[in-house]
């Protein structure tokens, strides 16, 4: 009866910039403050990543949402594996986004959800970094050379005058690799730090790992300082989160349970109560980011469903007026 | 790497109701042995008529993993309470499943056939450990919608069943319903004009209504019946909940939260301890199922999406076997 548009990741990828996933991304937070967002808390599946049983060092996690702006509903499910899929040279992040008509309920699209898992992943940064960062030019230092670096910073570059990026990575080639894909696309210069001390000498500091090492120390960010701890672990020292003058966050159900936050939280030495405010608050004018140059911001932009389907629904509606992707009725 | 498309029909195709009866005891002897892990279910709410979005909606997000399958998947499906006043289907929902051992996306299939047959099939499982009669049993049945046809047949599949008593509030409904169902299944249906006609002399008693009423009183229902109240809402009154001698449910989670216990569980009458035990603790022989002919029992089988993973899974195996359905490459 409903014909339900497919597009691969491929075409995701030609129907999308990183300029329009910005926007929607802004646009996305802004609801979010407003509350005209519903993401709830995502529900996650473990396949192995933490868990015994069963064996496949992987988890999934189903993350649903209403984006009010796009009036677009649906869901990604996503999720990383390491084990047979690292061998076979396949890339950690698997994911697919389906969309629906929240008036009717029919499925509306189901597409690639990992380019724009990466892509939303930088843009969230770019986005917080400009309600949180005064200036326009900046330097970056970045923990993890991988996918997600790359994409980070292709955000900020977006938006920002990148004076120097000092990438660190504990595998080099990591970050040669890197300093070779974004000479073009960073303005000043890519230093490959020789050790993790040298790359946090930077204004802003952006952490793509899956460190559980807490290597950042509170002594290298200076004030001033924004510092995102963005992978699924907690990143940097305990005291840098306690000492940190604001702490923003883009969920704060989510934020308590999962990566930088989870370890004080679980010990009760973080609240929701020491969160100064949401990203979404920021960018709707709710309350303020930053109120003075001298303030350290710790902020974690660790994902939401929101995100994937307002981008996501962006791409779907490029592919209706290009007629672009496959068509396939399901039901 | 294609992933498997499959339609509604198709599915209709591939798989018998005894096939999905024997996958959905299997995967409930999986829940009580512990190789199936199914996170309690993920709800977005589009509105309830009342606050909130305008949309009298919601969709669930059910991931799950099922071990004697080796597949983990999601289900995410909703109703949409304006949809019949349209000409539209009721329900709307989509599964994918995944490979857990390198995440790659096996298949895309619509999730309401799916939904319809699982859900028939639980209750014929718990039935086969709970009912009186195993041999020749009269069963009465509210509600005469498409719910109550997948009912009718998995029990019709299971026991060699000697009445059906169909009651619903529009008889209309219930002369279609036998005039349709009987031949199909092969057993005598007979309409009654009052719920408690059909329950005379019945030994189960499965509710599939919208029903807030309570209708199902505790004086109808005797010594040795098994009732399986399946609605969303509140079909038993709170005297049957509270007297019966067992209640046992599919997920303990969700099932006090949800569907028939909610009322008496939120209000704090019924405690988890009140619960004799779950559906898959007596299918895989953890706990005794019905132990006399006189018990009276009371059992939720509200829903696992380990259920739909399960019988989606077989689908798709039968669908690759028979070259059934079309790959779509979405990486």
């Amino acid at each position: 009866m409903f014909s339900t548009r497919l597009l691969s990741q491929e075409e995701v990828r030609e129907l999308i910039s990183m300029k329009d996933v910005i926007e929607a991304v802004e646009k996305t937070f802004r609801g979010m403050g407003e509350e005209t967002v519903v993401n709830p808390t995502k529900v996650g599946l473990d396949l192995g990543e933490t868990a015994s049983f069963p064996p496949y060092e992987g988890f999934m996690n189903a993350m649903p949402a209403y984006v009010g702006w796009l009036d677009s509903a649906g869901i990604k499910w996503a999720g990383g594996f390491l084990g047979e899929r690292k061998k076979k040279g396949l890339p950690y992040i698997t994911s697919l986004i389906l969309l629906i008509d929240p008036k009717i309920g029919n499925f509306r699209a189901v597409m690639d959800g990992a380019h724009i898992t990466n892509l939303r992943t930088g843009a969230q940064t770019a986005v917080a970094l400009k309600y949180l960062y005064p200036k326009k030019n900046l330097r970056l230092g970045l923990f993890g050379a991988g996918m997600q670096g790359h994409t980070q910073t292709m955000a900020i570059s977006e938006l920002f005058h990148i004076d120097e990026v000092r990438v660190f990575d504990i595998f080099p080639e990591a970050s040669r690799k890197y300093a070779e894909d974004m000479k073009d696309t960073v303005q000043g210069k890519i230093v490959i730090a020789n050790d993790p001390e040298e790359a946090a000498d930077a204004d802003v500091v952006v952490c793509v790992t899956q460190s559980k090492d807490k290597y950042v120390k509170n002594a290298w960010i200076k004030p001033g300082g924004i510092l995102f701890p963005m992978g699924s672990y907690q990143e940097c020292e305990d005291e840098f989160i306690l000492k940190a003058d604001r702490i923003i966050v883009d969920h704060v159900g989510q934020c308590l349970h999962r990566g930088a936050l989870k370890e004080l939280s679980e010990a009760g030495k973080i609240t929701e109560k020491n969160i100064h405010a949401t990203i979404g608050e920021v960018v709707a004018g709710k309350k303020k980011g930053r109120e003075s140059q001298s303030e350290r911001i710790l902020c974690i932009p660790i994902g939401t469903g929101a995100m994937d389907i307002a981008v996501a629904t962006v791409a779907l509606k490029r592919a209706d007026e290009k007629g672009m992707g496959g068509n396939y009725e399901f039901a | 790497m294609g992933t498997l498309l499959i339609t509604q029909k198709e599915i209709g195709e591939l798989v018998s109701m005894p096939e999905v009866i024997d996958a959905v005891e299997r995967t409930f002897r999986g829940m009580g042995e512990g190789t199936v892990i199914n996170p309690t279910k993920l709800h977005l709410d589009l509105g309830d008529g009342e606050s909130g979005l305008p949309y009298r909606a919601g969709m669930n997000s059910m991931p799950a993993y099922v071990g004697w399958l080796e597949t983990a998947g999601i289900k995410f499906i909703g109703g949409w309470e304006d949809n019949p006043g349209k000409g539209l289907p009721y329900i709307s929902g989509m599964m994918l499943l995944v490979d857990p051992r390198d995440g790659r996306f096996l298949s895309a299939m619509d999730g309401t056939l799916v939904t319809a047959l699982r859900t028939g099939a639980q209750t014929a499982v718990a039935l086969k450990y709970l009912i009186s009669e195993p041999e020749d049993p009269v069963i009465a049945l509210y509600g005469a919608g498409a719910q109550g046809r997948t009912q009718a047949e998995a029990i019709a599949s299971s026991f060699n069943v000697k009445e059906f008593r169909v009651f619903d509030i529009r008889q209309e409904a219930s002369n279609v319903f036998a005039e349709e169902m009987g031949p199909k299944i092969g057993v005598p249906i007979r309409v009654v004009d009052r719920p408690e006609e059909a329950v005379e002399g019945a030994h189960a008693v499965v509710s599939v209504t919208h029903a807030r009423d309570k209708f199902i009183r505790n004086e109808m229902i005797g010594e040795g019946v098994t009732v399986c109240p399946l609605g969303s809402f509140r079909e038993c009154a709170d005297e049957l909940i509270l007297s019966m001698d067992k209640i046992i449910v599919d997920h303990v989670g969700q099932t006090l939260h949800r569907g028939a216990l909610k009322e008496v569980s939120e209000s704090g009458r019924l405690k988890e301890e009140d619960l004799y035990g779950t559906i898959g603790e007596v299918v895989a022989g953890k706990k005794k199922g019905r132990e006399n002919p006189r018990e009276r029992i009371l059992c939720i089988p509200i829903g696992t999406g380990a259920m739909d993973v399960a019988v989606a899974a077989l689908a798709y195996r039968k669908a690759m076997e028979k070259g059934v359905g079309s790959e779509f490459s979405f990486i």
